[in-house]
């Protein structure tokens, strides 16, 4: 999910810029305690889809969208 | 009032032979509520007035003779993220606490009411239903019966200990990741999260759509066999509502496990999982007479892919009130909306792409088995405040991580049942049982032979603390 030659502190960087950029865009204004709070389950969540990257999916599996069964 | 009758099953036998009153049985369900609340904090709202009302018109239409209802003179009661009328829908949040109150009876409720049963108040939960432990800053923490220092569980705390103290023989509850199968686990009763799409959600307050299931907990599988039959049905009102007819369980339960297949999970459901919940599994594996030991294919990227998409939809859901009124927010989970509205799309998609792929692996394990067992958490009931478990060698944050066990399942929709077992500690550890798409019947079943073998029960003496 993240480029393969950035370093961690690169990577920090970048999804400290993302967080405030995004934040900024949806409007939302937080005091420096949640904005560090909020920076640090985003990386969590990194974390998550980083896990989810680590198997490859087949091409042709469409996303479960409103999922029924 | 020891002797009074307690579960769904000898409420309904009391009532309709006549022995007792509904008007009875409802003064000594609120007379336990008013004695035990205090100490648990499961109640949010009592509803004695109805109760009382709805159990004067169940006496009356006995004195005319009218044939009984399935519920007839059964307690229960329901989380606060259901509408009940005449009741502000809160979903455990102060966020909500100046909202109208609802004008009518949510679906489920509805069932219930026409069933016979008695409503006998709203039940506290974490705070949007993000969480797994009912420790909420708002409302105060639910403590669990077994050991009032410990989590009753999340986010149905509130109905895993007013089912567990014997308050209410059935509690209804919601289940996005494990929110029906923690507090059974960790409080020691049953409970059963239906396949998604089987139970209507409509008019209750929705966490993350894609993903959220409504269910009952209970005292015995007969009662929660009853309280499920009574609540299925398909419904226009939810758009996610299968188009399915009633498939009643009750009268399967004495079938047990006659004919089926069925095989313990190992791999990530072992490595996820502390000592008494492997022996847990290990101990219903034996009694249901499982033969192998197999493994689901990407359970951990399934629970990885189930947190991103929580976190997404229920981000998203929560944008708006976040900007205007981010101060009235659950301190415990205020960030984790944050940052989950933060999700790039791309993400999001990958994780709805693994979902389709994973199912596809895990019925084709369907073919080979009826029933899969697994822990249902890693751990027994951790210490209110207690901020990490120990798995092995890990140590992990408690409150996101007590669902290890039950996200991979309910990510793609499979019933499961709870069924308790006791650990060598006193406090109760349950085991999921996992069935095919649809197939509640052989969940229930599953969860009956258990406890008709005596390793699996509630342990509530007659109702009463």
């Amino acid at each position: 999910m993240m480029e393969k030659n950035m370093t961690d502190k690169d990577r920090n960087m970048e999804i400290t810029q993302y967080v405030d950029a995004a934040l900024a865009l949806h409007g939302l204004e937080l005091n420096e305690a949640h904005r560090a709070e909020t920076e640090k389950q985003f990386l969590l969540l990194r974390g998550m889809g980083q896990i989810i990257a680590s198997e490859p999916i087949p091409d042709d599996i469409e996303p479960a969208g409103i999922f029924r069964l | 009032m020891s002797n009074f009758p307690f579960t769904a099953t000898e409420c309904i036998a009391a009532f309709c032979s006549g022995e007792v009153s509904a008007g009875e049985i409802a003064a000594a369900c609120l007379e336990r509520i008013q004695r035990a609340n205090p100490a648990l904090n499961a109640f949010i709202e009592i509803t004695g007035e109805r109760a009382l009302s709805e159990a004067r018109l169940l006496d009356a239409a006995r004195k005319r003779g009218d044939s009984m209802l399935p519920l007839a003179a059964v307690p229960y009661a329901v989380k606060n993220l259901f509408d009940v009328e005449g009741i502000t829908t809160l979903a455990g949040a102060r966020l909500y606490a100046h909202n109208p109150l609802a004008r009518r009876d949510g679906k489920l409720v509805k069932r219930l009411h026409g069933a016979g049963g008695l409503l006998a108040g709203t039940l506290n939960m974490d705070a949007y239903a993000y969480g797994f432990t009912t420790e909420n800053t708002h409302y105060g923490s639910t403590h669990n019966p077994r050991d009032l220092s410990r989590s009753a569980g999340g986010s149905s705390g509130g109905t895993g200990a007013a089912v567990a103290a014997g308050l209410v023989p059935i509690g209804i509850g919601s289940d996005t990741n494990g929110s029906i199968r923690v507090p059974s686990s960790l409080c020691g009763v049953f409970g059963l999260k239906p396949t998604y799409g089987r139970l209507s959600r409509a008019g209750s307050l929705p966490f993350v759509a894609s993903l959220d299931h409504l269910g009952p907990l209970a005292t015995t599988v007969a009662d929660l066999a009853l309280a499920y039959d009574v609540m299925q049905g398909s419904d226009p009102h939810d758009p996610a509502c299968a188009q399915r007819p009633v498939e009643a369980t009750v009268a399967d339960l004495p079938r047990g496990i006659e004919g089926l297949r069925i095989a313990r999970l190992s791999g990530y459901f072992d490595d996820n999982a502390g000592e008494d919940a492997r022996w847990a599994s290990h101990v219903a594996a034996k009694a249901l007479q499982a033969d192998n030991d197999v493994e689901i294919p990407g359970a951990a990227q399934a629970r990885a892919a189930a947190y991103l998409i929580t976190a997404s939809e229920s981000g998203a859901l929560y944008l708006d009130a976040l900007r205007e009124r981010i101060d009235e927010f659950e301190p415990h989970s205020v960030e984790r909306l944050i940052a989950g509205s933060l999700i790039p799309a791309a993400w999001y998609q990958r994780a709805q792409r693994y979902r389709r792929w994973y199912l596809e692996r895990v019925q084709a394990l369907f073919k080979d088995y009826d029933l899969l067992i697994a822990p249902a958490t890693p751990v027994t009931a951790p210490l209110l405040g207690q901020q990490h478990i120990r798995i092995g060698e890990r140590e992990l944050l408690t409150r996101p991580n007590m669902g290890l066990l039950t996200q991979p399942i309910s990510f793609i929709g499979l019933p499961v049942a709870v069924a308790p077992l006791w650990t060598g500690s006193g406090l109760p550890m349950g085991v999921q049982l996992i069935a095919p798409p649809w197939r509640e019947d052989i969940c229930l079943r599953a969860a009956s032979a258990l406890e008709k073998s005596g390793l699996s029960g509630s342990k509530i003496s007659s109702g009463v603390l």
